[in-house]
C-alpha cells in the first residue's frame, strides 16, 4: 500500500484522512502528517516513513475526540451541509471507538468473523469457478457435443468423419456449424527435441467456440484444404518456452513429427476443449492442427462439437438429429435400427459428477456463517451493564431508539467490516489450500481465483453479516427503558438478554449437531470404500500407455508381436515380477461398454444386456493380482492359434450359468476384426476371474469381458508391470524398449497405478476432509458461545450465590442450579438438530456410501459427542460459581 | 477562578513557548515527543489545541502553502494573554512542588 512517487504519502492511508477528517481540519493535518512524512523519508527511508505515516493516519483519524452530545451542542454553530452523511461518520467514529474499548471483544468477534466470512468466500470462489462461471467461450451454453448410441454402445462421444460430412451437410435447421476434433499426441523433431500433446481440428473450430488468438490468427476455411500449406497454432505455454513470447514467432516454422508447419497465431493458455468417449473432460492441448477428417463409415475417432442457432434448443436440435439418423440408418448397411445420433449441453454434462458434493459444501459453509453471526450478536448482547447504562442517558438525552438502533447496527457493520477484510486474507490463504489438496477431479480448478464477482459476494456477505449480527443487539437497543435501567437493578433487561442469548445456543447447538452428522457419515462412507474389495491389488504396480503407429502395424499379426515381445521385454527386467497389458486401466478413466448373450432369449434381446469390454494382454490378471477364481488365463498357446476365447468376470458367470460351470460355455459379444468394424463373435469362455471395480469404488459396476488382444488388435494398450523400482526407470525402460521394437511412437510417462486408486476417492476424501474441518469450526464456536452464557449466568448472581452459601447452602447444589440452565439448553439444541436432521443429511444422499443418510449409530454418536462437548462448556465456568467466597461478596455486595 | 492546566495541556503550551513563530501541529508534535520521549499522536495534539483555543488559552493565524506540504496551508499557533497567565502559574506550582527534591527524584 506505498505510494507511487518518491515523496508521495501512502495513498490509502491519505485518502481514509481525507475521508474521515472534519472539513476544518482536514487541510492542516494533512499537510502537517505529508510534511513530516517527506522529512522522515528522506532521513529513514520509505519504508518507515511509510509506516509512521500509516500508524499517524489511523490514530489520528480515529481519535479526533467528539462526543455526541457535544457534537450536537456544537453542531449548533456551525450548521452542517449534509445531515446523514454526518450522522453515520460519527456513528463510525463513537463505533470505532467503542469498539477499540473491549479489544478482546473486538478481537474475538473479529476473527470469528474472519474465520466464517473466508471459508464461505473460498467455497464461492470454487462454486463459482467449477459450476456457475460459464465456460470460456462466445455463449457458451448454445455448445454441445455429439454423441452417438450405435451397435450397443450408448451415447459415445466418437464419430466418423463421413457423420461429421453429413452432419454439416444435413443439420443446417438447428445448428450454425460443427466442428471435429482428435487429440493425440508427437513429438517436435528437430532441433530440441521435445513431446508435446496436439489436437487435430477442422478449421472452423475456434470461430465455433469463439476463441480468439493472443497474436496473430486463428484458422482459415481454407487452412484445412488437403492441399493448404501445412499451419499450425501454439499454445501460450509453447511460446513462451520455445520462443520466448516473441512476436516474430509468426511465421516461423516448428516440425511435428517430421512435418514442418508455419505458425499463424497463438492460443491462450487456458483453451480447454470438451472431449471424451464417454464422460467428457476438457483438455489442453500444446498446439492445434488443421486437417480435413476423412476416413470410412466404420472409423469411430472424432469428437464433434456443434453450436446450436440461437433460437434453437436441444429439444428441437435432437428431433433434427433423430430425423438425420433414421435417414443414414436407411442409406448405409452398417447402421442399424438403434443408431441414433444426440446433442448434449456441454458445461452440464463437466459439471454433474460434482454438483452434489460442491453443494453439500455451500451448506456447510452456510451453516458455519450462521453460527459464527449467532455467536457475534451473542457476544455483542453481553455487553453488560455498562451499555445500558450509556444507552438510558442518551435516551434521556433525547436520542430516538431509531438513533441508537442505528449506532448498535453502524458498531456491528463496522465489525463485519473488520472480519469481511480479514476475511478477505483467510479465503486467499484457504484457496492455497484447495490448490494443494484439491481432487483433479474437480473441473476448472485452475481458474479458481478471488475474481470480482467473489468479491462481490464477499462483500455482501460481509453487509449481510453485520446487518444478522447486529439484529439482536439492535432489538435490545429498542427496548432499553430510561428509567428503568438508570436505577441499580435493571433484572428484567437482564432476564431478557440471557433468553435471547439462550435462544441462540440452541440454534447453534442444532446446526453444529447437523454439521456433525454430516462429517459423521462421510467418515463412515471414507471407511466403508477403504474395506471394498476391489478386485485388484494396485500396490506396486506401475501402469504406461504405449501407443503405435498406425504405419508399420497394419495388420493384427504386427500389432500382437510388438506387445508380445514388449510384455516379453518388460518381464525379464530387474526388478519385474510380473508384466501384462489392458485396453483400460481399472479406474483410470474410460468406459467401454458392449451387448452380449449366452443363451437364444438373451441373444433374441441383443443389446438388453451389457457389460464392460477390456482387451488384455496375457499376464494382465497376474500382475493386478485379480484372482482366477475358475479355469486359467490367455496363453501363448492360444495366440498362435488366435483362439476365440475370452475371460469373463464372477458376476456374468453367475448371471448366465448360475448352476454350471461357466469353463466351457460359450458367450457372444463384439470383436474389432481391423478396420474398427464391430462383429459379433461367439467364444469359449476359459476363464472366470473376480468381479473388479472397473469405473467407480462405490459402485458395483457391470459384468465384465475380457477379451484376448487378438479379437481386436488395438493399437493403444496400457502396460503394467509389478515392479518394486519407481515409474521413471520403468518409463526410461519403455522409451528404449519401445524405439527397439519399432512402435513408431513415444510412450506415455508411467504412472504408479496406486495414483488413480488415489484418485478415485480423492473426492469423497475432500468433503469429508472439509465437513470435518466445518464441523469442528462450528462446535468451536458454540462451546464458546455457551460457555459465554454460563460465565454471564454465573457472574451476575454472585452475590445470591454468596448469599445462598453463607445460609448454608451445598456447593452441588450452587453448581446443580447453574448447570441445568446450560444442560437445558444443550438438551433443545441437540433435539432440534436431530429433529433437522433428516431433511437436510438429504442433501449428501448422493455422495454416501455404505451407509444410510438416517444411520441411527452415527447420529447417537455424534449427539455424544456435541452434548459432552456442550457440558465440559458448561462445568468450566460453573465450577466458579461454587468458588464463591460469601464473606466478600456479602462485604462488598 | 483560575483554571488548572492538563499535563499534555501543560506540555503542548510549553512547546509553543519554544517554538515561538514556528508553533504548528508538526513542530509542537516532535517537539514534545523529542522531549518527553513519548509517542505523541497528531491528532491529541489538535485535540488539545483546540480545547486550549476554545478556553482562549491560545490563537492562531493561517499561514502560506508550501510545496513541501504539498501545497497546503498551515494553522501557526501563538499564546494568549491568558495562556500565559495558566501557563506561568502551572509552571510555578510545578516547580513549588519539586524544590528541593531532585536527589530524592533521582534516587527513586
Amino acid at each position: 500500500m506505498t505510494g507511487h512517487a518518491p515523496d508521495q504519502p501512502p495513498a490509502l492511508a491519505a485518502w481514509l484522512l481525507r475521508v474521515l477528517l472534519s472539513p476544518d481540519d482536514r487541510e492542516f493535518v494533512i499537510g502537517d502528517l505529508v510534511e513530516e512524512f517527506r522529512e522522515r523519508a528522506r532521513e529513514d527511508g520509505r519504508l518507515r516513513a511509510g509506516a509512521w505515516f500509516w500508524r499517524q493516519s489511523l490514530g489520528t483519524a480515529l481519535r479526533r475526540r467528539t462526543t455526541p452530545a457535544v457534537d450536537a451542542i456544537s453542531s449548533y454553530q456551525r450548521p452542517r451541509r449534509s445531515h446523514v452523511m454526518d450522522r453515520l461518520r460519527l456513528d463510525f467514529r463513537h463505533a470505532i471507538r467503542q469498539l477499540r474499548l473491549r479489544p478482546g471483544l473486538t478481537a474475538t468477534v473479529t476473527v470469528t468473523l474472519a474465520l466464517a466470512i473466508g471459508a464461505s468466500t473460498a467455497i464461492y470462489s470454487v462454486l463459482h469457478a467449477v459450476l456457475l462461471r460459464p465456460l470460456p467461450y462466445a455463449t457458451p451454453d448454445r455448445l454441445v457435443m455429439i454423441k452417438a448410441d450405435v451397435e450397443g454402445f450408448t451415447s459415445v462421444g466418437l464419430l466418423s468423419a463421413p457423420e461429421l460430412v453429413d452432419l454439416r451437410e444435413r443439420a443446417t435447421g438447428s445448428f450454425e456449424g460443427f466442428a471435429g476434433i482428435w487429440g493425440t499426441s508427437g513429438a517436435i523433431t528437430g532441433d530440441d527435441p521435445e513431446h508435446i500433446t496436439f489436437a487435430w481440428v477442422t478449421a472452423n473450430t475456434f470461430p465455433l467456440l469463439g476463441v480468439h488468438p493472443l497474436l496473430g490468427r486463428t484458422f482459415r476455411e481454407s487452412d484445412d484444404l488437403p492441399n493448404a500449406d501445412r499451419v499450425i497454432l501454439i499454445g501460450e505455454e509453447l511460446w513462451r518456452r520455445r520462443f520466448n513470447a516473441e512476436a516474430t514467432a509468426i511465421g516461423r516454422t516448428i516440425e511435428i513429427d517430421d512435418r514442418s508447419h508455419t505458425i499463424v497465431g497463438v492460443v491462450p493458455a487456458n483453451l480447454r476443449v470438451p472431449r471424451g468417449a464417454f464422460a467428457l473432460e476438457l483438455r489442453h492441448y500444446d498446439a492445434w492442427v488443421p486437417q480435413t477428417f476423412w476416413d470410412n463409415r466404420e472409423q469411430r475417432w472424432l469428437g464433434i462439437l456443434a453450436r446450436l442457432r440461437p433460437g434453437a434448443t436441444p429439444e428441437t436440435a435432437g428431433a433434427e438429429l433423430a430425423g438425420i439418423s433414421s435417414d443414414l440408418a436407411r442409406e448405409h448397411a452398417t447402421y442399424d435400427q438403434t443408431f441414433r445420433l444426440t446433442a448434449v449441453p456441454v458445461h452440464g454434462d463437466l459439471v454433474s459428477g460434482v454438483r452434489p458434493a460442491l453443494m453439500a459444501l455451500s451448506g456447510a459453509v452456510a451453516f458455519v456463517l450462521l453460527i459464527a453471526c449467532t455467536n457475534v450478536a451473542g457476544l455483542l448482547l453481553a455487553r453488560g451493564r455498562g451499555r445500558e447504562t450509556e444507552l438510558a442517558v442518551r435516551r434521556a438525552l433525547g436520542a430516538s431508539r431509531g438513533r441508537l438502533a442505528t449506532q448498535l447496527l453502524t458498531e456491528s457493520v463496522v465489525l463485519a467490516l473488520a472480519g469481511g477484510v480479514a476475511g478477505l486474507l483467510v479465503a486467499h490463504w484457504c484457496l492455497g489450500l484447495v490448490d494443494l489438496l484439491g481432487p483433479a477431479t474437480l473441473p476448472r480448478l485452475d481458474e479458481v481465483a478471488l475474481d470480482p464477482m467473489v468479491l462481490l459476494a464477499a462483500g455482501g456477505l460481509t453487509l449481510a453479516t453485520g446487518l444478522v449480527a447486529g439484529l439482536a443487539p439492535m432489538l435490545q437497543a429498542a427496548r432499553v427503558q430510561p428509567g428503568a435501567s438508570l436505577k441499580q437493578d435493571a433484572r428484567t433487561s437482564t432476564a431478557g438478554r440471557a433468553r435471547l442469548r439462550g435462544a441462540l445456543v440452541v440454534v447453534q447447538l442444532a446446526l453444529s449437531l447437523l454439521l456433525l452428522v454430516g462429517a459423521g457419515l462421510m467418515l463412515r462412507s471414507i471407511t466403508a470404500l477403504r474395506q471394498v474389495d476391489p478386485g485388484f491389488d494396485a500396490r506396486g504396480v506401475v501402469a504406461a500407455r504405449v501407443p503405435i503407429a498406425f504405419q508399420g502395424h497394419e495388420t493384427g499379426e504386427s500389432r500382437w508381436r510388438f506387445y508380445r515381445d514388449l510384455a516379453d521385454r518388460l518381464r525379464v527386467l530387474p526388478g519385474v515380477e510380473a508384466a501384462g497389458g489392458i485396453s483400460i486401466l481399472p479406474l483410470a478413466g474410460g468406459l467401454l461398454t458392449g451387448p452380449y448373450s449366452y443363451s437364444v432369449e438373451t441373444e433374441a434381446q441383443w443389446g438388453q444386456l451389457t457389460a464392460d469390454y477390456r482387451s488384455v494382454l496375457p499376464g494382465y490378471f497376474e500382475t493386478v493380482r485379480t484372482p482366477v477364481v475358475a479355469g486359467r488365463d490367455f496363453s501363448a498357446a492360444d495366440a498362435a492359434l488366435q483362439a476365440r476365447v475370452v475371460v469373463i468376470d464372477e458376476t456374468l458367470a453367475r448371471q448366465a450359468w448360475p448352476d454350471n460351470n461357466a469353463i466351457g460355455q460359450r458367450l457372444r459379444f463384439l470383436m474389432n476384426p481391423g478396420g474398427n468394424r464391430l462383429e459379433p463373435i461367439s467364444a469359449e469362455v476359459i476363464g472366470v476371474v473376480r468381479h473388479v471395480r472397473l469405473g467407480d469404488l462405490t459402485a458395483d459396476g457391470l459384468p465384465q469381458i475380457y477379451r484376448p488382444f487378438w479379437l481386436d488388435n488395438p493399437i493403444n494398450m496400457i502396460m503394467v508391470a509389478r515392479t518394486a523400482s519407481d515409474p521413471a526407470t520403468v518409463t526410461g525402460a519403455l522409451r528404449t524398449l519401445t524405439t527397439e521394437l519399432g512402435a513408431g511412437r513415444p510412450p506415455h510417462t508411467a504412472r504408479l497405478f496406486d495414483e488413480y486408486v488415489d484418485e478415485a476417492t480423492a473426492e469423497l476424501r475432500f468433503v469429508t476432509i472439509l465437513l470435518g474441518a466445518f464441523a469442528g469450526i462450528a462446535v468451536a464456536l458454540t462451546a464458546v458461545g455457551l460457555y459465554g452464557i454460563v460465565a454471564f449466568m454465573v457472574s451476575s448472581r454472585t452475590r445470591e450465590f454468596g448469599v445462598r452459601l453463607a445460609l448454608g447452602a451445598q456447593p452441588g447444589t450452587i453448581l446443580g442450579l447453574v448447570l441445568t440452565r446450560g444442560l437445558v439448553l444443550t438438551g433443545l439444541g441437540v433435539a432440534a438438530g436431530l429433529a433437522a436432521a433428516p431433511l437436510v443429511t438429504r442433501a449428501l444422499e448422493s455422495l454416501v456410501f455404505g451407509v444410510e443418510t438416517t444411520d441411527v449409530w452415527t447420529l447417537a454418536i455424534v449427539s455424544l459427542v456435541l452434548g459432552v462437548v456442550a457440558t465440559i462448556a458448561c462445568v468450566l465456568p460453573a465450577r466458579r460459581a461454587t468458588r464463591v467466597d460469601p464473606v466478600r461478596v456479602l462485604r462488598t455486595g | 477562578m483560575t483554571e488548572t492546566l492538563g499535563d499534555f495541556e501543560h506540555l503542548v503550551l510549553l512547546a509553543l513557548v519554544r517554538l515561538e513563530d514556528d508553533a504548528y501541529g508538526m513542530t509542537v508534535r516532535r517537539e514534545i515527543e523529542s522531549r518527553t520521549g513519548r509517542a505523541i499522536s497528531l491528532g491529541a495534539v489538535y485535540t488539545t489545541l483546540d480545547r486550549l483555543a476554545r478556553k482562549g488559552f491560545i490563537g492562531h493565524r493561517i499561514g502560506q502553502p508550501t510545496a513541501a506540504r504539498g501545497g497546503r496551508r498551515k494553522k501557526l499557533y501563538r499564546l494568549e494573554p491568558a495562556g500565559a497567565r495558566v501557563l506561568r502559574e502551572a509552571s510555578l506550582a510545578y516547580e513549588r512542588m519539586t524544590a528541593g527534591l531532585k536527589k530524592r527524584l533521582e534516587t527513586l
